[in-house]
């Protein structure tokens, strides 16, 4: 369709708005044609003009996908789950993969197999059955074979971040780091064996909480095209819980089968964290499986890079130091105040903004993490909501606006701040603290 | 979701990793499942213990204890909760019933001697202890409170003994060592006592009391600060009364000398205003050692550091304006300037008596929600000012000298008692 059709189509449904097929073909049309926004508005028309229209009801859903407006098409497709064609059906699937909803979209996804055995997505399979190499067949099987938690593939969820380093701002030294020890020996491998150089090995990164280390370590999967892997606090307890250090090899096959491949470990202080020895027979089995996981004792790790993070990093059991194993330990900083103006101003894009000053609010927000900009954020808009629901007009936000917002949320790096401070002071035998020091200023 | 033990195995694991506030959130997700889970409710009056929201957890001892009553474990937790709000009746009690229950638990006799020891019973708190001991040689706790209650018994050489068999029982535990720390301090060894604090605080740097000690330690290479320090460890071993009764007898001692001294013989007087002299620089140096001892501290490298902003704000203030103070009134004597019309020494007199409330003042200023005694310090700082403004212009406002001057000299009564 060209846009010579679609100007006449218009044309044709300005003459006469109330002609609700005339009005849906035009959606249509400017669905194919990509115009997702323009299509949405169509298909919002037809269903004021005939409501429960299930085609324009489609079609919306189908427009909102395409404008990763995901949660407002989860909502239209709920409505119609019973009477959906398998085309749709794949769309909600997607949909609700973005949202997170895994144990819904496996119905779901279930439900279009059934239709269709022979379907195949490359995408969702990816997602659902992250080896990506099972047959559908397999979907005919036990339920439990393929998403039970028995099977750790799929119990960790891997993904394709499309954040790159650019999208980081600021924190240069720390992304210099990260390529210098793990993207360039994958990208230049020779270069690295003609020096004699070792690769492998991961990084460890500490900081403040809500400074941008899980960010970081997306961005490093995105900037090299690379899935993702993040494992969390609560995999790591279960670990011990279960005594079941077998997940843990489990996670980094899946890494190796899937490489490249980020394997990234947040909080990563809880595997090895306990001082009182209660438990520590069974900690030591997931400490010793993690090392030699990590050291590639079994199997080659070519191609997995491993980064951790953590906000106590004076409990990470000091065997995770060694060399070989995350021998570069970096801080991650609260971010300065240029990277504070970028953050801010990024936050701010696509809401109702009336002049803000971003340099003046960055200047008073020392210490504040990208989390606590975020929080300042939302303190503002709700108080800019809940006028604009008073006076029923819409009030943008001004610098006034933020600025209280600051006032209201004090930084939370200041408590981490206190205690990292001591820890530099009275326990920094091996000068691994030094930057703590170097930040605060403080002299020794 | 998960079952309830799984999530019980998460918060412990998390307790112990001292991350108390992801703790309470699975043990709130268990306490949703199944309220009357009791172990979940121990654990969760510990997390809120460790984020000393005392009464919080007290509550949820007092919970569990209402579901199990004979369970003598969270009686021990009630008392644990009090021993930290400094309700030592309250804590002696759940502490009995404790043990009423369950007498075989050596940390329960350890609590127990720490209340003890809190409540100047020594020999008893060295019973208690011995017991402890006797159902387990190894409890910190117990080793812990025995050694304290042999130092402050004055057997020193068995309190010695006990210290070594903990640290040898555990030698990384900043409990220990700030025990050890304290101990030697009390008897004089404070070069000794510093290596301790200072290791306690290598295990744990967050150990306040490993901080506090080691500031003391340090200023304790100063002479006078060692008495000073040693005069108060000496009171604080008396009973509660003595603390009251010792201070004001010497001061009422000081004044009978003083009047009696007046109308005596030369000689006699003499003494008597030596007397009164020395009681008057020892007074002042109750309040003005501190502060110095701290600025000492600023050129340690391990003191400058574990000073707070008020005290290392003090210590500049207090000093600055002694020193200023003193060299104006000498300034004003050596001129032999009458004091009356002396604006040297009228400003000295106000700059010396200002020392005073500056020793106390908490900075940063809070202006919101202070305590009451420190808005009467901030107003005598004001009206300090105020009266210096006043004499360097000439015209002393005589109201508001007499009335800064008395305010320092009630200040200097209230403050020993308001703490």
């Amino acid at each position: 369709m060209d846009n010579e059709t679609i100007r006449q189509l218009k044309e044709a449904v300005e003459l006469s708005p109330e002609n609700v097929p005339l009005r849906l073909h035009l959606a249509e049309v400017l669905l194919k044609a990509n115009a997702f926004s323009d299509a949405a508005a169509q298909f919002s028309e037809v269903l004021n003009r005939s409501y429960g229209n299930l085609k324009a009801k489609l079609g919306l859903a189908e427009a909102y996908f395409h404008q990763q407006k995901y949660s407002a098409a989860l909502i239209i497709y709920e409505e119609v789950q019973d009477s959906m064609p398998v085309p749709a059906m794949v769309l909600y699937v997607k949909c609700l993969i973005k949202e997170h909803s895994r144990a819904q979209a496996v119905e779901v996804y279930q439900k279009v197999i059934a239709l269709h055995p022979e379907f195949r997505d490359e995408e969702i399979d990816q997602y659902l059955r992250l080896s990506g190499t099972g047959n559908s067949a397999e979907f005919d099987e036990e339920e439990d074979d393929i998403f039970g938690e028995s099977d750790a593939d799929s119990k960790y969820f891997l993904e394709k971040p499309s954040t790159k380093f650019s999208d980081v701002g600021g924190m240069q030294r720390i992304k210099d780091e990260i390529s210098l020890k793990i993207i360039q020996p994958l990208l230049n491998p020779d270069l690295y064996k003609a020096f004699g150089k070792k690769t492998g090995g991961g990084i460890l990164m500490y900081g403040p909480p809500g400074c941008g280390k899980t960010f970081i370590a997306k961005a490093t999967a995105g900037q090299i095209d690379a899935k993702f892997i993040s494992i969390g606090l609560h995999d790591i307890l279960d670990m011990w819980i279960g005594n079941s250090e077998k997940n843990l090899h489990g996670i980094f096959e899946l890494a190796r089968k899937n490489a490249p491949c980020v394997l990234f470990f947040d909080e990563v202080d809880a595997m090895g964290a306990s001082r009182n020895d209660m438990k520590q027979s069974a900690m030591r089995h997931v400490i010793n499986q993690f090392l030699s996981e990590m050291d590639g004792i079994n199997s080659s790790n070519e191609g997995v890079l491993i980064l951790a993070a953590t906000n106590a990093p004076w409990s990470v059991d000091p065997a995770f130091r060694r060399p070989g194993r995350f021998d570069r330990v970096i801080f991650v900083e609260p971010p300065d105040e240029k990277a504070r103006e970028e953050i801010i101003a990024s936050m701010l894009q696509n809401k109702p903004v009336k002049e803000a000053d971003v340099k003046k609010i960055a200047q008073q927000t020392q210490d504040y993490s990208g989390a606590d900009l975020q929080a300042v954020i939302d303190i503002a808009i709700e108080e800019k909501l809940r006028e604009s629901l008073s006076t029923g007009v819409l009030q943008p936000l001004t610098t006034k606006d933020l600025l209280k917002g600051v006032k209201q949320h004090r930084p939370t790096t200041l408590e981490w701040f206190a205690s990292a401070r001591n820890y530099a002071l009275y326990a920094n035998e091996s000068g691994l603290y030094d930057d703590i020091l170097k930040f605060l200023k403080i002299k020794k | 979701m998960p079952e309830t033990e799984v999530l019980i195995g998460r918060a412990e694991l998390l307790l112990s990793q001292g991350r108390a506030a992801e703790a309470i959130k699975q043990l709130t997700e268990v306490l949703r499942q199944d309220p009357q889970n009791t172990h979940a409710l121990g654990l969760m009056a510990r997390a809120r213990f460790d984020q000393k929201n005392f009464d919080a957890g007290i509550e949820l001892a007092h919970r569990a204890i209402s579901i199990e009553p004979n369970e003598s474990y969270f009686h021990y937790l009630l008392a644990f909760g009090h021993y930290l709000q400094d309700k030592n009746v309250d804590a002696q009690s759940a502490i009995s019933r404790a043990i009423q229950l369950n007498p075989y638990q050596a940390e329960y006799f350890g609590l127990w001697s720490l209340l003890l020891l809190e409540k100047n019973q020594f020999e008893q708190a060295l019973e208690k202890a011995n017991e402890g001991l006797a159902l387990d040689a190894e409890s910190i706790s117990c080793l812990n409170a025995r050694a304290t209650a042999l130092n402050k018994l004055r057997r020193t050489d068995d309190a010695i003994d006990t210290m070594r068999a903990a640290l040898d029982q555990d030698p990384e535990n900043s409990f220990t060592h700030t025990t050890v720390g304290w101990n030697l301090l009390e008897k004089g060894r404070q070069k000794e006592a510093t290596k301790h604090f200072r290791e306690a605080l290598r295990l744990n740097p967050n150990a306040e009391a490993a901080r506090a000690g080691l500031k003391q330690s340090l200023k304790s290479n100063i002479p006078p600060y060692k008495w000073l320090l040693q005069y108060s460890f000496w009171i604080n071993n008396k009973g509660k009364q003595a603390r009251w009764i010792i201070p004001i007898g010497i001061y009422v001692g000081v004044r009978v000398v003083g009047a009696l001294s007046r109308n005596a013989p030369p000689a006699v007087a003499m003494i008597g205003t030596v007397l009164v002299g020395l009681y008057i620089l020892v007074a002042l140096a109750s309040w003005f050692l501190n502060p110095l001892a701290n600025i000492f501290l600023f050129f340690h490298k391990d003191g400058k550091h574990a000073l707070s902003t008020s005290e290392k704000w003090n210590a500049v203030l207090t000093t600055t304006a002694l020193i200023t103070g003193i060299t104006l009134l000498a300034t004003g004597f050596f001129k032999g300037q009458q004091f009356e019309d002396s604006t040297l020494m009228l400003s000295g007199l106000v700059l010396v008596a200002m020392a005073m409330p500056l020793s106390q003042l908490e900075i940063p200023i809070r202006f919101r929600r202070a305590p009451k005694m420190q808005y009467y310090t901030m107003a005598l700082v004001a009206l300090g000012l105020i009266c210096l403004g006043f004499i360097s212009t000439g015209n002393v406002n005589d109201i508001l000298f007499a009335l800064f001057l008395f305010g320092v000299v009630a200040f200097t009564w209230i403050i020993p008692f308001s703490r």
